[in-house]
């Protein structure tokens, strides 16, 4: 993806517009199908993705990168951690209030014509059906299950305690699988 | 639809990681103009900053103008008093005994003559202290009632610098002492002599504010930096120096010249107004005159030009696009110069200061000549100018 990843970091920190470039078009639909998962809008997601390259072209000077070898893959996790943060200071800043309308057809991206296509329209119902889910269970959903933290780091992340991030994820989980229960049975009366 | 996985997380997961999802629209230049406006922070917490140094070298270049402008003082010295040391010569003691000291103190007549620019030297009968060249006393006990001020060349010669006479009956011994004592260095008169013609260099600070077609003023900007000079007489000299000075302006859209950022903005979008801070390298040329040279002061006018190098611009644009108010963000380094950007003119008092600095303020107006930046903008600056200089030896 990147030619030398550890010029365009070098770039980045010292404000290259290039380096800052190039790091933003290899970056931005990795960051934004991250945030979309927790930022309900696409519109608003965009614009939570814009915040969060802004934040860490600001701060890559912080970005520690001690392994040269994994560079990528820090890279990548921490922008991910940024774009995270931002998602849930969007939410926090609406008070975590819940919306609706649906998620127009037009944001996914399902062009795909071979045997994958299933797979990518089940993804597709998996991902709005995260984000259905009430907004404090959906960071907490997302952050546990595909972002790989731990109960205590959400509940530092969220300030909250542990035993409500434990609660929040099991009401998750438990509306998904109401969610995916539904929808097995609407597929099957359609067969 | 396919079957779905029995762990739940996992499916959940890898549905997150492989779903496909619309490319968002490219906002680079969102961005890119935002980080624009971010910078300054980063840059002073991060980048090394030239503009420190600088001024810690500028510091440290008016420490040691000061400490040559400090008198050089022995310890308890005070050089008035310091003649009830000196052992009078027998000639004078004589005359100093049948003085009144406690006649109250007046002021001695004194009588100039051409300062003598032979060297003496000096009579067994002068008495001389030369501690350290911190002061010096000549008695004259020949001249008949005449006391010479002189500045001592060496231990046998001295430079008559003044003639007093102080008739035993205008004035107690006391201040007899005081009027003969000659400190070294601190004659207005013989530094001024020296300081008719020739180099000086110096430190300046300023403050002022910038306007563009006399529209509101936003906040001061400030300039610091090094100045220097050559005086040719008692009237004349002239002035140069390299000053980076920031100012800060705003002007409405109609004066913001948008031939260099038009390709660069959608067409129908207008400038409603624009804001600015912009970083220069001035470099002035002056001609002063004074108008008043008195010993130890001065008051003076100067006019001349100053030529810009252009080092930052930050503009911040307030737009109209299709009847919707924004705002953008811009910085611009392309080092533009200005060869005689402006037409400058002053007044100051000067003041000396020590032995051989001086001490300038000076409220000053520059005028546009040419307009600067990206949108060509008329500024005129009105501000005030602190300078210290001393001259090169």
């Amino acid at each position: 993806m990147l030619k030398n990843i550890s010029e365009i970091i070098e770039g980045c920190v010292n404000r290259d517009p290039k380096c800052q470039r190039t790091f933003y078009d290899s970056y931005r639909h990795f960051a934004l199908k991250i945030v979309f998962r927790y930022i309900y809008r696409y519109e608003k997601a965009e614009d939570v993705v814009t915040d969060g390259f802004i934040k860490a072209f600001d701060h890559f000077h912080q970005f520690k990168k001690d392994d040269e070898e994994n560079l990528e893959k820090i890279l990548a996790g921490w922008i991910k951690r940024i774009m995270i943060n931002c998602a849930i200071d969007e939410l926090r800043k609406n008070n975590m209030m819940p919306e609706i309308g649906g998620i127009p057809d037009e944001v996914w991206d399902i062009t795909d014509r071979s045997d994958n296509a299933d797979q990518l329209l089940l993804y597709k119902d998996l991902v709005t059906q995260i984000k259905e889910l009430p907004p404090n269970y959906r960071i907490v959903f997302n952050l546990y299950v595909v972002d790989g933290y731990t109960h205590s780091q959400i509940a530092d992340l969220l300030n909250i305690s542990v035993s409500t991030s434990r609660s929040s994820l099991s009401r998750a989980k438990a509306i998904l699988q109401t969610l995916l229960k539904n929808t097995e049975q609407k597929e099957l009366c359609r067969i | 639809m396919p079957h779905i996985a029995p762990d739940m997380d996992d499916l959940f997961r890898k549905a997150a990681e492989n779903y496909s999802l619309k490319r968002g629209a490219n906002r680079w230049e969102e961005i890119a103009s935002k980080l624009d406006a971010h910078q300054q922070p980063f840059e002073q917490g991060r980048k090394p900053n030239h503009k420190k140094y600088l001024v810690v070298l500028l510091f440290l270049f008016a420490f040691l103008l000061l400490v040559d402008i400090i008198p050089y003082t022995d310890g308890n010295e005070d050089p008035v008093h310091q003649i009830s040391k000196f052992e009078r010569p027998a000639e004078l003691k004589s005359t100093i005994s049948n003085a009144n000291n406690d006649q109250p103190r007046q002021e001695p007549a004194t009588f100039r003559f051409d300062i003598n620019d032979k060297v003496n030297l000096i009579p067994r009968s002068l008495r001389i202290d030369n501690k350290k060249g911190s002061a010096y006393v000549v008695n004259n006990i020949e001249a008949e009632d005449k006391y010479l001020k002189a500045r001592v060349v060496n231990e046998k010669a001295f430079l008559i610098v003044e003639q007093l006479q102080s008739p035993a009956s205008d004035i107690d011994i006391k201040n007899r002492r005081a009027i003969e004592l000659q400190p070294l260095n601190t004659d207005s008169k013989q530094r001024n002599k020296n300081a008719r013609h020739g180099f000086y260099y110096g430190l300046m600070v300023g403050a002022g504010f910038t306007n563009i077609k006399s529209q509101e003023i936003t906040r001061a900007g400030f300039e610091y930096g090094i100045v220097g000079g050559y005086r040719f007489g008692e009237k004349i000299s002239v002035e140069t120096g390299a000053l980076l000075s920031k100012k800060y302006y705003q002007t409405s859209g109609e004066y913001f010249s948008m031939k260099a950022i038009s390709s660069s903005m959608p067409t129908d979008m207008k400038i409603m107004d624009v804001k600015s801070s912009t970083d220069f390298l001035q470099i002035p040329i002056h001609v002063r005159y004074d108008l008043k040279n008195r010993n130890d002061h001065r008051f003076f006018t100067s006019a001349g030009f100053s030529s810009y190098i252009l080092f930052k611009e930050s503009n911040s644009y307030h737009t109209m696009h299709n009847g919707n108010e924004g705002m953008r963000y811009s910085t611009y380094k392309n080092r533009d110069s200005y060869f005689a950007g402006s037409f400058d003119i002053s007044i100051g008092y000067e003041k000396d200061i020590g032995n051989t600095a001086t001490f300038k303020i000076e409220p000053y107006l520059q005028l546009p000549l040419k307009g600067v930046g990206v949108g060509e903008l008329q500024l005129k600056t009105a501000g005030l100018r602190l300078v210290l200089t001393r001259p090169l030896k």
